[in-house]
Formats: C-alpha cells, sequence, structure tokens
C-alpha cells in the first residue's frame, strides 16, 4: 500500500515540472579548442594558480608529453608531465583532528568508499578541511577558500573541463613510479586527488584517478557545515 | 528533419474533429509515451495498448478541455493507465523500471497506517513540489525523469551525458534531500 501511495504522490506532481522534463532533450556540450579558447584557458588557468598559490609555471603549458584520459561521458582530463615533485600538508594555524565517521563519509561522498580524518583549527573550532583517501587515491578537500597543501601542482598543467568544472590535471614519474594529480573547485571547495603507483601501472592509475575525479565532480559543491570539531 | 505541428495546432484538429489529430500527436510524442508505459509495465503489447487507448482518452476529453501543455497531459493519462493496467496485470510484477524506481524512494516516505489515503498523496505531492522548486532545473528533471517517467538509470545518462554511476549518485543525493524535507516538514518517515 505504501508503493500505491507513493505512485500517486510522485503521480500528482505539478504539471509544469512533468512538462519540463517531458520536452527536455538534454544538452549537447560542445568545447572549441580554438586558440582564443586555449588563451581563456591559460588565463583561467593562471588566475586558479593565483587564487591557490601554486609555484611557478614551467616549460611548455601545451606539452607534447600530455596524458589524456577520456571519461565515459566523453569528456577529457589532460595530463601534463611535470618534473617537480609533490608539497605535503601545509597548515599555519595549530590544528586538531578527528577521523570523519561512517556516516558523515556517506554524508558527504555517498557510496564512495573514502576514509578521511577532518582538519580543525584549534582556536576557533572552524573546519579547514580534509585528508583521507578513496580507496588508494589521496583525497584532499580544503573547507573553503585557499588550500591546505603548501604546493598544491607544481609544475606545469593544462586545463580540462569535466561536467562544466574545470580541472587541472599533471603527472610525474621517476625510474619507478607514476603519480598523477589533480585539482579542481566544487563550489567553495578546492579538492585535490592524488594516485601514485608503479610505473608500468600508468595507464590504470591515470584511468583510475580520473574516474575518481569525474564522480567527485558529479556530487556536486561540498557540505561541510555538518562536520563539527566535537561528535555530536 | 522532420517538422512537427505545434501543440495549438494540434489541439484544433482535436476540436474539430479530425483524425488526423490522432495521427499528429502520435508522431509527434509516441515515443515519449511509449516510453513511459513501456517503463512501467515492460510488455511490449500492454504497452501498445495503453498507448492507444490514451490517445483515445485524449480525443474524448479534447474538446472540452484545452491541455496547455500538452505532452504533460498526455504523459499523465498514459502514465494512469498504464498503471491501472500494472495493477490489474497478475504476472511479470516488480521487474519494470517502475518497480525499481518505487523501490528507490520507498525510505524516502511515511510508514503510516493512513498512507493510502489519496488526500494524503496529493498533499505529498504538493509537498514534493515545493521541494523540486528547490533544487536546480538539471537535479529536478533528473528526479522526474526518473521517479514520474521511470525512465533507466541509463537512459538518464544518456540524455545528460553523465555516466550511470554519476546518475545514481546525483539521485542518492536528492532522496536524501527530499527525505530530510519531508521530515521539516512533519512528515513522519
Amino acid at each position: 500500500m505504501k508503493r500505491k501511495y507513493i505512485s500517486q504522490a510522485i503521480g500528482n506532481i505539478s504539471e509544469k515540472y512533468v512538462n519540463e522534463a517531458a520536452v527536455y532533450t538534454g544538452e549537447t556540450k560542445v568545447v572549441h579548442r580554438t586558440g582564443w579558447m586555449k588563451w581563456g584557458a591559460v588565463a583561467a588557468c593562471l588566475v586558479l594558480a593565483t587564487v591557490l598559490g601554486i609555484g611557478v609555471f614551467q616549460g611548455s603549458l601545451f606539452s607534447s608529453k600530455e596524458q589524456i584520459a577520456t571519461l565515459d561521458n566523453g569528456d577529457k582530463i589532460y595530463f601534463i608531465q611535470s618534473d617537480a615533485g609533490m608539497g605535503n600538508l601545509d597548515i599555519a594555524v595549530p590544528i586538531e583532528t578527528r577521523d570523519l565517521t561512517e556516516g558523515e563519509c556517506e554524508m558527504l561522498f555517498h557510496e564512495m568508499p573514502v576514509a578521511a580524518h577532518a582538519i580543525f583549527n584549534a582556536e576557533d573550532g572552524s573546519m579547514i578541511g580534509l585528508e583521507g583517501k578513496v580507496d588508494d587515491i589521496r583525497l584532499i578537500v580544503s573547507a573553503s577558500n585557499g588550500m591546505i597543501r603548501d604546493t598544491v601542482i607544481e609544475g606545469e598543467e593544462n586545463i580540462s573541463e569535466v561536467d562544466g568544472v574545470l580541472v587541472h590535471a599533471g603527472y610525474f614519474t621517476n625510474n619507478k613510479n607514476a603519480i598523477y594529480y589533480a585539482a579542481f573547485r566544487l563550489g567553495e571547495s578546492t579538492v585535490y586527488v592524488e594516485h601514485a603507483g608503479a610505473k608500468e601501472d600508468g595507464e590504470t592509475i591515470k584511468n583510475e584517478l580520473s574516474s575518481i575525479i569525474q564522480n567527485l565532480i558529479a556530487l556536486g559543491d561540498v557540505d561541510f557545515s555538518q562536520i563539527l570539531k566535537e561528535l555530536p | 528533419m522532420v517538422s512537427r505541428l505545434n501543440d495549438s495546432k494540434i489541439i484544433e484538429l482535436f476540436y474539430a474533429r479530425s483524425e488526423q489529430a490522432i495521427i499528429e500527436l502520435s508522431q509527434k510524442y509516441g515515443a515519449i509515451c511509449t516510453k513511459v508505459a513501456g517503463n512501467i509495465l515492460n510488455d511490449r503489447r500492454d504497452t501498445e495498448e495503453c498507448v492507444n487507448d490514451a490517445y483515445l482518452g485524449v480525443w474524448n476529453t479534447v474538446p472540452p478541455q484545452k491541455p496547455d501543455p500538452l505532452p504533460s497531459y498526455l504523459c499523465r493519462i498514459v502514465r494512469n493507465l498504464a498503471i491501472k493496467k500494472y495493477h490489474t496485470n497478475t504476472a511479470a510484477k516488480r521487474n519494470s523500471m517502475y518497480d525499481v524506481a518505487l523501490d528507490e524512494l520507498e525510505n524516502c516516505f511515511p510508514a503510516s497506517n493512513a498512507v493510502e489515503d489519496t488526500f494524503q498523496a496529493v498533499e505529498t505531492a504538493r509537498m514534493i513540489d515545493a521541494f523540486l522548486e528547490t533544487l536546480d532545473k538539471k537535479r529536478r528533471i533528473l528526479f522526474v525523469r526518473r521517479y514520474w517517467y521511470s525512465d533507466s538509470i541509463t537512459d538518464i545518462a544518456h540524455l545528460f551525458q553523465i555516466s550511470n554511476h554519476a546518475v545514481s549518485v546525483r539521485l542518492a543525493r536528492i532522496r536524501a534531500k527530499l527525505k530530510k524535507y519531508l521530515i521539516e516538514k512533519g512528515v513522519s518517515i
């Protein structure tokens, strides 16, 4: 009987919503990578670099040493080879951390297998961000503007667009290992992801990271308002 | 590209009692009607019958009615007929898109004894309307395509050009919001 009631309730929603969905035929996303778009992308990239405090770009931005991951929705993520190493967490204020509960992880990331700890400003209790993992992929999310890494992405980047969100991605290798990384904005938050492994597994690492990027973007804006320093 | 009559012209044909009205209606909205009925009935013959009954339903009600917008009017007739047929069918239950979509929503709604009350269902529909108003257009359409039209995850992913997983995640998030919204409005879950 409950199912009949639900069906009736849904069936009685306003005409305007039924019609809105009836006539919706999808959106065609056309990304022209023309000259000015490239320069626009460079400009946007530099703006984000400035905001995030990223280091100087080195070498050619549109390097031929570019690896591309094509997502199942047709979007592409461009990973540019870099010589730089990654930075570490660098937070200038006293902090306190605690593990996020399963419920909190589910609230923030739904079905994604995230384990993370939240980082709070010890002085005023405000949330700075979180650090954790999605499976084997490192995840850092800042709670608001500003980033909790000293060097988010050092080296070269290209700009990609995934579901309308700009993604800055790169990779570097040494003798044995490959590390892929990317940063993007979700609302007020900046998300940084990093995936590393054996060099010969580079393709898999790249694709796994790209899939996680897509899934994180699909979640939409990150809402930290329910995450408090003290567990409820 | 095939040009179709606009809806007001189709309505004029119905008013003129021209059989061309049904042909135009079918050419313009046959695909979506078949999808709505098919998602619920999961049977080609039942679906065809249901869609034809819906055309007849429009023929019998226009005039005096002058539906605007026409597609939602027609789709609602199709959906109501399909659900009626679904309940009268004894076999092949719980395997359609309609069932799957209802399964997903079940946790969002109250389990009270009075849930069979049609009036209460209409009241809840108004709450869902208010909730849908809080969503952006894309998420609203996503929700309606899934739970009103019973579209499959794959069809929705194709429509929005996103992955199946992205659709599932977005729907889960919307359902969580709906549940929270209904609780805030005093609906006991």
